[in-house]
């Protein structure tokens, strides 16, 4: 299938992966396009995180295929169109000695470069993806001195410096304060909307993705719903979690404001 | 002339410690921000495997424990990029299944002697130039293949997922690194010695991360900390009759406290001053 007949950024084909005995994914089919903000969701060890990994090649399917831009992912090349920004953990990277600009900058790799000297556009670039994210006051202090949601940010950068067409984020707020988390989606919204830069964000956090995505795919080893946030029915996402659900529904800004609570 | 300068082999063991204190921190930058620094006990080990066998059939040691550690490299690489066992375990088994190899050959060749001390603990007196020459060959492959492939390496160090997603061929990167180590570890036995080399990638890179801001300034400052203590070590065996080894473990060791020191002084400046 050739690129230009697929409007499809991420294509997992009746995809299956195990871990050893033990079943992540089980005949998963499933396709982003161009301009979405897709949410993938589902309870622990639904299979989220190797969804992902498989995307990014980080792993080999079972069984099924996996196209990013139209092309195998094991033939897959073009890494400067994808984005990826890992889950940030509490004391990651303690000892790296890295600056917030050298982080970035490592995002900007392209091949053999002597020492890592990187030229002057790739410095503007570094500059630009620091300033997107808000960071510029702290481009010069090591990651490891700063909070988790400006680590998470630093990431985003990184991802951002190459100006991708795909940005893929696991768990983007976890440990994330809710004005930090605003920060950070509010990020997305503009890269997104402004930009067109289809974005799969992987979360447990169900009432910020029903809010932000246009679609959303449930998990749960297999696929079990896939739409827009407000297709998505209350008694789908007790099902999905094991757990009574509400639907709240705020009339804001965006197109969709929708929270989830779990009945206690 | 300092009375230091004015012997040959005194001038090799510098020469010597000089090249390990530049090519262990290097190669070492990446070991410790991977937290695998076991893997230059292991490879240390598999060396010593080496040596017994070279000494045991007489025939060249030091060429011998290369080929076994360049062989330990590969092997350790396989089991934990294969992910058959976890990292740490990897290197456990293959470090003690060759002690317990080197142990046996020792044994079996008669037990220790002078030659087998000398690599274990390392002699300012065992310097040969062969050793010089493979020691500076390695240098130039070493500092090439680090400037060449900085980025990647420090992608690597960083996250290796995020690594592989920027296109880093991280799996002959990662055993070219081991490789290399192996190496580095293997041609500085004379210097430092078997039992202790391990502290010359570990250690000074530690000092390096205590003191600097930024990769490559903190690979800069373990280098420093790297060939001051070889200098200094060796000052301290030549004048004091001590071991080599231990002398220049000793002074990374402490200048790994100076640098601890100057960090806390830092620290408690900047927080008395806000």
């Amino acid at each position: 299938m050739t690129e230009a007949a697929s409007p499809s950024v991420i294509e997992w084909e009746r995809v299956s992966f195990s871990y050893g005995a033990v079943e992540a994914l089980q005949d998963v089919s499933l396709c982003i396009h161009y301009g979405e903000l897709a949410a993938v969701m589902g309870p622990n060890g639904s299979g989220k995180s190797t969804l992902i990994k498989l995307a990014l090649g980080l792993l080999q399917p079972d069984s099924g295929r996996v196209r990013l831009f139209g092309r195998d992912v094991k033939d897959f090349d073009q890494w400067g169109r994808v984005g990826y920004m890992p889950q940030v953990g509490t004391g990651a990277w303690r000892d790296f000695p890295a600056t917030v600009s050298e982080v970035v900058s490592l995002g900007t790799y392209s091949g053999v470069s002597p020492l890592g000297i990187f030229r002057r556009s790739e410095r503007a670039d570094v500059l630009a993806a620091i300033e997107t994210v808000g960071m510029t006051a702290y481009r010069s202090r090591r990651l490891a001195e700063l909070s988790v949601g400006q680590q998470q940010r630093v990431l985003l950068a990184r991802a951002l410096v190459r100006n991708p067409d795909l940005l893929v984020l696991d768990e983007p707020a976890a440990g994330v304060d809710v004005s930090g988390e605003e920060q950070l989606y509010a990020v997305l919204r503009d890269l997104n909307r402004d930009r067109g830069i289809a974005i799969v964000i992987v979360s447990h956090d169900i009432g910020a993705m029903l809010r932000e995505a246009t679609t959303v795919a449930c998990l749960n080893c297999r696929l079990v719903l896939h739409g827009q946030p407000h297709d998505l029915t209350v008694d789908e996402m007790s099902t999905l979690y094991g757990a009574p659900v509400d639907v709240l529904i705020h009339d804001k800004a965006h197109e969709f404001e929708g929270a989830l609570h779990r009945h206690r | 002339m300092p009375a230091i300068l004015q012997y040959e082999f005194m001038l090799r063991a510098l020469a010597g410690g000089i090249l390990v204190g530049v090519l262990a921190p290097v190669l070492g930058t990446f070991v410790v921000l991977r937290r695998l620094s076991l893997i230059a006990d292991t490879l240390a080990h598999v060396a010593l495997m080496g040596v017994a066998i070279g000494l045991a059939s007489r025939f060249l040691p030091t060429l011998v424990a290369l080929f076994a550690a360049t062989a330990g490299a590969i092997v350790v690489e396989q089991l934990r990029a294969r992910g058959r066992l976890p990292g740490d375990v990897a290197l456990a088994v293959v470090l003690y299944g060759s002690l317990a190899v080197a142990v046996v050959v020792i044994g079996a060749a008669g037990g220790f002697n002078v030659d087998l001390f000398s690599f274990l603990f390392g002699s300012i007196l065992s310097v040969a130039p062969l050793d010089l020459w493979l020691l500076a060959a390695l240098a130039v492959v070493v500092l090439l293949f680090v400037a060449l492939f900085f980025v990647d390496l420090a992608q690597m160090a960083f996250d290796e997922d995020l690594a592989r997603v920027s296109g880093v061929r991280t799996d002959w990167l990662n055993l070219a690194l081991a490789v290399l180590t192996g190496a580095t570890i293997t041609l500085s036995m004379r210097v430092v010695g078997v039992l202790l080399i391990g502290a010359m990638l570990v250690i000074p890179v530690l000092v390096g991360l205590r003191l600097a801001r930024g990769l490559r300034a903190a690979m800069a400052t373990a280098v420093l900390a790297g060939v001051l203590s070889a200098a200094a070590g060796l000052t301290l065996a030549f004048y004091g009759d001590l071991s080599a080894g231990g002398s220049i473990v000793l002074t990374a060791l402490l200048l790994l406290v100076l640098a601890n020191l100057w960090a806390r002084w830092q620290l408690w400046r900047r927080t008395t001053a806000a």
